[in-house]
């Protein structure tokens, strides 16, 4: 576990002992992990990690209204099938030859066949699983559950190796019991301060102690208020990234250009509004 | 611990946990057998994440997990259910570490369950009245059901592209493999057909006093409709109408609560609902009602002006919008007798719904189809 980690550390991502802990027993009893949380707290980049970690491919696939299995898992090469048929009819070929265009050299992988189908395991993320439709969760049940896929005009397709899947969720819509029965579970919570110190000094490394301390207290602070947009991760990175621009090094000391760049955190004009400027100066003020 | 025990501990705890309302199914329970079994030492840290993202399936059982993993592995509560059968799985290392069972074991008659939601929950909450949902987690499962109906509507009403043998869209992919036994000639052309509108709906809410056993539910059954809808708009009324979409927008419920009470000043107080629809038509109609608006009044009907002006409104009302539906919590009830109001009105509305119990919401989202 300690080992996976480190692994984790070493490509940029800082994971606690419960996550590392839970990517290894998903890797132990090769089941999908179902990451839920709140947009910007890391779901993504944990799958892009692990694969940096495991050496392997990373197969994402994000997830839409309206994503079907042509897009999703296999597509029929229908130029090819017709080029062929009519490749065949000159040749006078037999009714039944034209059964063979239903072939694996006509099928068109996409990442859900493709993940199955890799000599060494990858990690497959499925992004946003929330956004697809109904129809294609249940598709998906199949894959999860046996790694296979059954194409009805071919055969059933069994995994060569077994992906490490990760799926995550924004909770647009409730997920079906069967896709989260078939899942390990995990809620990615906001950092801890002291995780948040951690990524800042991972992905950002010529900050300032203090500076890097006073914005993680500044934004957990602020992930207290009633926001309508909370400031994740990646708005806290971006944060850091436009102060170091900015040549700041210590947030109570330039008022303006900290309401200035406040955009990085708050993404919505109701937001802007409730941190009007006495209350950045009140956040400011329990930050230092 | 042995290898039987630890099984029938964790047998017990898997138990202990569906009557908290988990589904854990003989997979989860094998593997996290196995998960445990694969420790080096007994390490209470481990195993309680182990268990956790094992027998967790959403965001509130995970962050309600750890107190349950305390309550039954480290006894602060009388509630070890032991199994009657014992797990049958091949112990492969025939090492197994067991947790630090300080647990009191106690005879399965003394067993104290919570009184929580038990198995069949989501049909026993779905016909209970509203009014009996006292209960403060039966309540909060049934907000949170209320929530997704409006969502299952959505999803209903979701744009579709259906595939057709007549439709103005040729479709290039389904019409080559439709007629591949052709000669990818298309002869039998495939279309797709037009997608479906989502509809738009208004919402005026009723929350006077009389209405406030109905309330919290409705309440969440329209937050559903205003997040999943992103043109519904919602009023509430009392004496006074008051637009509070943005409200049922926040992502925290409890900020919404906390916001529709400081919104309304005489929250909970008497009824009028022809004043309160006049006001409506009267600001809000000419821009938000057209003849694809589905009209939603939420309201007990108890009304303190005279059955005619409400009538004289709901007719405005109906001129403008394409459905108007009356949703009544009293329909349905025992004993229940049409009144003045309800009788004025009925010219002037489609439907007059129940809508005392979630399956009466169920229906709701039907017509609304």
């Amino acid at each position: 576990m300690k080992d996976l980690q480190q692994k984790l550390e070493k490509v940029g991502y800082i994971a606690n002992s419960e996550m590392a802990a839970i990517l290894n027993l998903m890797q132990q009893l090769q089941r999908p992990l179902l990451i839920e949380g709140e947009a910007g707290v890391g779901k993504t980049s944990i799958a892009q990690a692990l694969a940096n970690a495991a050496d392997c491919e990373l197969i994402r696939m994000q997830c839409y209204e309206g994503l079907d299995s042509q897009s999703a898992v296999y597509e029929w090469n229908y130029s090819k099938q017709l080029l062929w048929i009519n490749m065949q009819e000159k040749l006078d070929a037999k009714k039944e030859d034209l059964s063979t265009i239903f072939d694996k050299s006509f099928l068109l992988e996409r990442p859900l066949l493709k993940a199955i189908t890799q000599i060494n395991s990858p990690v497959l993320l499925i992004d946003e699983i929330d956004r697809a439709d109904e129809a294609f969760e249940a598709f998906l049940l199949e894959l999860l559950s046996e790694y296979q896929i059954t194409i009805p005009e071919y055969s059933t397709i069994n995994a060569t190796s077994i992906p490490m899947v990760i799926l995550t969720s924004n909770g647009v819509r409730h997920l079906s019991d069967a896709l989260r029965r078939r899942c390990l579970y995990y809620y990615m919570p906001y950092p801890d301060p002291e995780r948040e110190m951690q990524i800042i000094k991972s992905r950002v490394p010529n900050i300032d102690d203090t500076l890097s301390r006073q914005i993680v207290s500044f934004v957990q602070h602020l992930r207290e208020k009633d926001l309508r947009k909370l400031p994740g991760v990646a708005e806290t990175l971006d944060w850091a990234m436009a102060l170091l621009g900015l040549g700041i090094k210590d947030i109570s000391i330039e008022r303006q250009s900290i309401l200035d760049s406040l955009g990085c955190l708050l993404k919505t004009r109701e937001d802007k509004q409730l941190i009007n400027a006495a209350e950045l100066d009140r956040l400011i003020r329990i930050s230092l | 611990m042995n290898a039987s025990s630890l099984s029938q501990r964790i047998l017990g705890f898997s138990d202990y946990l569906r009557q908290q309302g988990y589904s854990i199914c003989s997979n989860d329970i094998s593997d996290s057998l196995h998960a445990i079994s694969s420790l080096n030492e007994p390490n209470k840290q481990l195993s309680e994440i182990y268990f956790r993202t094992l027998f967790c399936r959403e965001a509130s059982q995970w962050q309600q997990f750890h107190q349950h993993f305390n309550n039954y592995w480290l006894g602060k509560i009388n509630t070890l259910a032991i199994p009657t059968k014992s797990l049958n799985i091949n112990q492969t290392s025939g090492r197994l570490s067991g947790l630090a069972g300080s647990s009191q074991e106690i005879n399965p008659a003394e067993i104290d369950i919570n009184n929580g939601v038990g198995a069949g929950k989501q049909n026993t909450i779905g016909k209970a009245d509203f009014r009996f949902l006292n209960d403060s987690k039966a309540m909060q499962e049934a907000e949170n059901l209320a929530e997704t109906l409006a969502t299952q509507l959505k999803r209903s009403l979701r744009r579709k592209k259906v595939i057709a043998n007549r439709g103005r869209t040729l479709s290039v992919r389904h019409t080559l493999r439709h007629n591949l036994s052709q000669g990818g000639i298309p002869i039998k052309p495939r279309f797709l057909l037009q997608t479906r509108e989502p509809p738009k709906l208004v919402v005026l809410h009723d929350v006077s006093h009389s209405m406030t056993w109905n309330n919290p539910l409705l309440f969440r059954f329209v937050r559903g409709l205003v997040n999943v809808f992103h043109n519904t708009e919602a009023f509430v009324f009392h004496t006074k109408l008051h637009h509070v979409t943005e409200i049922f927008k926040l992502h925290s419920i409890s900020s919404m609560k906390k916001q529709l009470e400081a919104t309304n000043n005489l929250w909970l107080g008497g009824t009028c609902i022809a004043q309160s629809i006049s006001t409506f038509n009267k600001d809000y109609a000419n821009v938000m009602l057209n003849k694809k608006t589905s009209l939603i009044l939420i309201s007990d009907g108890f009304d303190t002006e005279q059955p005619s002006e409400l009538a004289k409104q709901l007719k405005l009302l109906k001129s403008r919008a394409d459905k108007v539906l009356w949703l009544n919590p009293m329909v349905a009830r025992e004993g229940y007798i049409e009144d003045a109001s309800a009788k004025a009105a009925r010219p002037y509305v489609d439907n007059i719904l129940p809508a005392h119990s979630l399956n009466s919401l169920r229906e709701v989202i039907y017509r609304l189809k």
